[in-house]
């Protein structure tokens, strides 16, 4: 019988007969690929718009966050692993139809959906089916991804798309290959190509140490969304917790994230963000023009928000976001 | 001499072509009898359960294992109809009352010229069923000159039909209303056989020639039943189909190669469609242009030229047999003229081959018709003959009217059997009425002495123009008869649907669903 190859994403993975792609839920059955996991969530929660994270983006609301098995990357510091290292037969999935996704998130008074925890790339067909309903039913569709995706596919998703959370997790191939088994150049290329298509862009990058926490790492990488992506992207800089295959290594420490925070601030970046870190001021959002406090947060409760009709109220600067 | 080798040729290559098809369906199954692969057979998401009795069929069930129809092969249930060139096989769907709801056409030998229109026709029957009166007969409409296939169809599918609702759903089918459409062929050929058999014993030309307006008009344009090497290419491959389905088929060979045997050329002069419109051809261009005067072929190339027809013949039966296929058998231009179906190239040969007609008579049938060579080796050992009666005044008038230069020797005029095509000109021009069909009795045939002259450049070349239009459109029938595509289906198709069913099973019982996937491709093989 015919191996089948996917193009999804990047590995093109050839699939015989029987067997599953790299990502697990992705199969070739009598010649033709299935997604095992489509409509058939292991996760689903209604969570803080703040933890995806996104601060950009409806402060204070809710999405309702989906997540089938499966990733077609495997860091070894994955924070979901249970769900993404995992095939669908091992995890515990609820029945849940694109429509029904809707439903669930209009009931729960949720304002967005969030297509999370593993990664929306290989739930592609229940992503595109659901963000369709979505968009028509006026809900957001966010995505947060590793970006690990091709190119047209990531096209077709970003017209139904309103905005991105992308992982950069690194800015070397090596550090691609030897933390995810993946590579550095399509990554970057998804956060140009959703630039392009005008879906609001928020990158997130995990701090890890001794991998990734370098001066010029970080320099690197603050340069390069400058460059392609724009001073307005937000960046936030996650705190690494031991998970996974990763146990041997101590949390991210405090000054090595507001070390990162200068390094970003002072390449131009305008929004810049420390997660996991409650009480730091990379919490909150500064106006770019007067620095004065626009959005307080501890963890992901907003304290206060002085961001009106999209502008500071002070100094009457546009703040880019989806704020409405 | 010649007569004895070209039907020693003959018997051997009948021989050669029974023997093998006899010993390929003894030794192994035929690609009828073998394993059709079902899967492609069977409408979207049903599976095929097999049963072997007291049928073979398959049961269609979905994923619930409620039966939601059947699927059996007409060969199978109905192995002894067949169209002009062996059996049509069909896989017929039906719904759980037993009517048709889909039919598939699998491979089949029909010519091109009359197998066209087959697909279509097929679903015609669609919504047929066992219990509902069977629209057979006139109220189906055939494709347009190709009813011996298309009978069979029909033939097909309604005994497949009625014997599967007799033996697995238990049910009568309606009696079939059309039996008289069964006698009416034997009804109008025996019409047909009596008209020329009484031309023929009472020198009658208006009973001549309506004989061969009623071949015409019935063989010719009603049903294209024509006889024609495709029939012997046929029993070379054991695809000899029942009377009843196919009636046709026996009565073009009782006819032609049944009053050989008995009288001799009868078919050619009286009963032959194409016959018709060569004479036909002939009186309107004399009316037309009488200034025309065709120059008769001298009997030196007569006799060169009428051996032309024996080679051709055994020429065709070979490649046949060689490559096992009869569409290099069905080249002649009577075929193209009445199916309406032909290569520019035949269309072109049958045009060449009337217009030598019209100058040289009878030029087809005389140089170049295989089935006329056929009727003429048997017409050499019929009962009766045409001979000259102790009457015979050695006049000479008989030898030189023969429009076909059958007629030879001085003292006592003979008649060579296989090219008198029995117009009777003979009997009408002669003064003692001397010529008369008489019971053979004995061997005292003379062989005309070929006169050494030089051949007519004209004719010679009309002649081998002729030759060189038929190797092209048959070296082009066998292109196509190897182009031809019956439906290939994987071998191994049913070995991989038992193995997806396994994995899709698999899947169910780890209550996973498969969606289709998108962004693929097949992988090229490594």
């Amino acid at each position: 019988m015919n191996k089948v190859e996917c193009l999804l994403c990047p590995r093109h993975c050839r699939i015989p007969e029987g067997g599953r792609g790299n990502c697990r839920v992705r199969t070739n059955v009598g010649g033709k690929l299935f997604s095992l996991v489509y409509g058939n969530p292991c996760a689903v929660h209604v969570d803080p718009i703040e933890k995806k994270p996104f601060f950009h983006i409806l402060p204070s609301s809710t999405a309702l966050s989906i997540a089938t098995a499966g990733c077609n990357l495997h860091c070894q510091y994955c924070q979901n692993w249970e769900i993404s290292q995992r095939p669908p037969e091992e995890t515990r999935n609820m029945p849940l139809a694109p429509q029904e996704v809707v439903d669930a998130a209009l009931m729960h008074g949720c304002r967005s959906i969030a297509y999370t925890y593993s990664d929306p790339v290989v739930f592609y067909e229940y992503t595109y089916d659901t963000s369709c309903l979505a968009r028509d039913k006026g809900l957001l569709n966010l995505l947060v991804t590793a970006g690990y995706i091709e190119q047209d596919p990531l096209v077709d998703l970003c017209q139904a798309v309103h905005a991105a959370n992308l992982d950069i997790k690194g800015i070397t191939e090596t550090f691609y290959r030897a933390m995810s088994d993946a590579t550095l150049q399509p990554v970057l290329d998804t956060a140009v190509t959703m630039k392009k298509m005008n879906v609001w862009l928020e990158i997130t990058n995990l701090i890890v140490p001794t991998w990734n926490d370098r001066d010029e790492d970080i320099r690197t990488l603050c340069r390069w969304i400058r460059d392609y992506c724009g001073r307005d992207t937000p960046l936030h800089f996650s705190r690494f917790w031991p998970m996974h295959k990763l146990l041997h290594l101590p949390p991210t420490p405090e000054e090595t994230l507001t070390r990162a925070w200068d390094i970003a601030k002072a390449e131009g970046l305008r929004f810049v963000y420390v997660g996991n870190i409650p009480g730091h001021q990379g919490n909150n959002t500064f106006c770019p023009s007067c620095q004065t406090l626009l959005v307080e947060r501890k963890g992901y409760e907003v304290l206060k928000n002085n961001i009106s009709n999209g502008s500071c109220s002070t100094c009457g600067a546009g703040i880019p976001g989806l704020w409405k | 001499m010649r007569y004895y080798v070209f039907s020693l040729i003959l018997a051997i290559l009948l021989a050669i072509g029974i023997g093998i098809s006899a010993a390929k369906s003894r030794q192994s199954p035929s690609v009828l009898t073998a394993k059709t692969a079902i899967t492609p057979l069977i409408p979207d998401g049903l599976t095929a359960h097999e049963e072997s009795a007291p049928l073979h069929f398959y049961r269609l069930l979905d994923a619930r294992r409620t039966l939601q129809g059947y699927l059996f092969l007409t060969h199978e249930l109905a192995p002894e109809i067949s169209g002009y060139n062996g059996p049509i096989p069909m896989a017929v769907c039906l719904d759980p009352k037993g009517t048709i709801t889909r039919i598939t056409l699998l491979a089949h030998h029909e010519t091109s010229s009359y197998a066209q229109g087959l697909p279509d026709f097929i679903q015609r029957f669609i919504g047929m069923s066992p219990t509902a009166p069977r629209t057979l007969g006139r109220e189906i409409d055939a494709i347009t000159r190709a009813t011996v296939s298309s009978r069979a169809v029909a033939e097909s599918l309604n005994k497949s039909l009625s014997s599967f609702s007799k033996n697995v759903l238990n049910q009568q089918p309606a009696p079939k209303q059309d039996s008289t459409f069964y006698f009416q062929p034997f009804l109008f050929s025996l019409a047909a056989l009596l008209l020329a058999l009484g031309g023929l014993f009472w020198n009658n030309r208006h009973l001549r020639r309506a004989s061969l307006v009623f071949s015409f008009l019935y063989f010719g344009i009603a049903t294209a039943a024509i006889f024609c090497t495709a029939q012997i290419a046929n029993i070379l491959f054991h695809h000899i189909p029942s009377a009843a389905s196919n009636p046709w088929w026996w009565i073009t060979l009782v006819l032609a190669l049944g009053t050989s045997i008995i009288v001799g050329r009868l078919y050619c002069s009286s009963l032959c469609p194409f016959a018709f419109i060569q004479e036909a051809l002939r009186v309107i261009s004399r009316r037309i242009a009488p200034q025309i005067n065709p120059a008769p072929v001298s009997p030196a190339d007569d006799t060169r030229a009428r051996t032309g027809k024996y080679v051709i013949l055994l020429a065709l039966l070979s490649i046949a047999l060689i490559t096992q296929n009869t569409a290099p058998s069905e080249i002649e231009p009577y075929l193209t003229l009445f199916t309406s179906h032909g290569t520019p190239i035949a269309w072109i040969l049958l045009g060449f081959v009337l217009l030598c007609g019209i100058f040289y008579f009878r030029f087809w049938c005389r140089y170049l018709c295989p089935a006329g060579a056929l009727t003429g080796l048997l017409a050499r050992f019929s009962v009766f003959r045409l001979t000259a009666t102790n009457a015979c005044t050695s006049c000479g008038l008989c030898r030189n009217t023969c429009p076909v230069n059958a007629i030879a020797g001085d003292a006592r005029p003979t008649v060579e059997s296989a090219e008198c095509i029995l117009c009777g000109q003979c009997q009408t021009t002669c003064p003692s009425n001397a010529l008369s069909l008489q019971i053979r009795t004995s061997h005292n045939e003379q062989k005309p002495v070929a006169q050494r002259t030089r051949p007519n450049i004209l004719f010679t070349g009309a002649l081998l123009f002729s030759i060189s239009l038929l190797c092209a459109v048959t070296v082009h029938a066998i292109y196509a008869s190897q182009q031809k595509a019956a439906p290939t289906v994987p071998v191994n198709f049913e070995e991989e649907q038992r193995r997806t069913a396994a994995a899709r099973e698999r899947f169910n019982t780890l209550g996973l669903k498969l969606h289709e996937g998108k962004y693929w491709k097949e992988a090229p093989h490594e």
